[in-house]
């Protein structure tokens, strides 16, 4: 099953400094192209947050959450290479978790389909003498790494809320890095994991995604 | 301590100069990583590498500026999406004058590995200068699905950091346990 909608996002956690983060810095450091940040709208920067967005690209930083995300599916390596670039000349920062994201709108195309999922993945047995027609709204599986490092998958499913009958699969691939938040580090391994791990990351994803959206037509 | 709850500026103290204090402002930062590093209800430090989506009511994290506590913006609600059918990482072989070639290997859809000629007019003329053996771009072909309707479009973008490719990625992506917590 192909999504309709698909985005993704790389979240950092640690320690930031918000204020550094405008599109000017960006282009001055190679990792947009002038023209991109010049025509950029620039929400905030703030030594306590910065938002900007370009036409493919959406960034948020506080001091200890970083964000960059996209919807332009051509664009994916570009998101990568950007934060490996922004780790790269911030190598000192302290970075603890790291979380490469994949979300996707299906449209399930039938009122019928959209509730066989919903009652495949959440069956309604226990619920129905306790509430009065129960409904999925929101569902997150947390599973083990499948490789060598530290962190887990959380898989969240609920109905989009951009198509009807169409249901919203998330994948949060998550790291956690070496540094504690007093310990200098994490960027290095976020930087490797990002360079060598991200189409096996990006695949994993996918492919969940769309056997989740497959169940509902498997009913 | 609830999210969303705001006690942690509003008792904080002004100097003359209507700026927080340090001790108050320690205090701030102090409850606020407590309190503030939730995009979501129930949520714990460790899982917050989750995307801020528009999906639903998630909420994004909050950030004290001055004595106020606001919530930063949200992610924006995307317009444009686009999807693609065919997806290459293409590696230039050789430049003429108005053409280059390059290798393509795909991402997206097709599986089968190319060799294609392409127009110098094709690349974004402030990305011209990184056209030379060597360099590596991404090429896509899909859908751009806009409000007023769909186009089909075609995308090509230069990598912008030192050249490396997907045989790089694979040099690199061996053990890497000594990087992490054991």
């Amino acid at each position: 099953m192909q999504s309709q909608i698909q985005g993704a996002s790389i979240v950092l956690m640690g320690a930031f400094n918000p204020a550094i983060f405008h599109p000017s810095w960006f282009a001055a450091n190679n990792l947009l192209r002038n023209e991109e940040a010049k025509a950029a709208t620039v929400n905030l920067v703030h030594p306590d947050a910065a938002s900007f967005k370009t036409e493919w690209l959406d960034v948020n930083v506080v001091k200890q959450r970083f964000q960059a995300t996209t919807v332009q599916e051509s664009y994916y390596e570009s998101l990568r290479d950007m934060v490996v670039g922004i780790l790269g000349l911030l190598s000192h920062t302290p970075l603890r978790f790291m979380g490469i994201n994949r979300d996707f709108h299906f449209d399930l195309t039938s009122e019928e389909s959209w509730h066989g999922l919903g009652h495949r993945l959440v069956p309604k047995h226990d619920w129905n003498p306790l509430l009065k027609n129960p409904g999925m709204v929101d569902l997150t599986v947390r599973g083990e790494r499948p490789d060598d490092l530290k962190g887990h998958i959380h898989v969240i499913v609920q109905p989009s809320a951009r198509i009807r009958y169409g249901i919203f699969v998330e994948v949060n691939d998550h790291y956690e890095l070496k540094a504690s938040d007093q310990e200098i580090g994490g960027a290095d391994a976020a930087r490797i994991i990002l360079s060598g791990r991200w189409d096996s990351s990006m695949k994993r994803s996918l492919d969940i995604a769309q056997t989740i959206a497959g169940l509902g037509e498997q009913r | 301590m609830s999210v969303g709850n705001s006690s942690a500026a509003t008792s904080a103290n002004l100097n003359k100069d209507n700026v927080l204090t340090s001790s108050d402002r320690v205090d701030i930062d102090r409850r606020f990583q407590e309190e503030a590093l939730v995009t979501g209800i129930n949520s714990s430090p460790g899982d917050l590498t989750r995307g801020v989506k528009k999906n639903g009511t998630t909420g994004g994290s909050r950030v004290e500026i001055g004595r106020l506590v606001v919530s930063p913006p949200a992610p924006s609600a995307f317009t444009e999406f686009f999807r693609a059918i065919q997806k290459w990482e293409g590696k230039v072989i050789r430049l003429a004058d108005d053409t280059f070639t390059a290798t393509l290997s795909p991402i997206v859809g097709d599986p089968t590995e190319l060799e294609a000629e392409m127009y110098v007019e094709d690349v974004t003329p402030d990305e011209r200068h990184f056209i030379e053996p060597g360099a590596v771009f991404y090429w896509s072909i899909g859908y751009l699905e806009r409000p007023s309707g769909r186009i089909r479009e075609s995308v090509l973008r230069f990598r912008r950091l030192p050249v490396w490719t997907k045989d790089d990625i694979s040099k690199n992506s061996g053990d890497l346990s000594a990087l992490f917590e054991e």
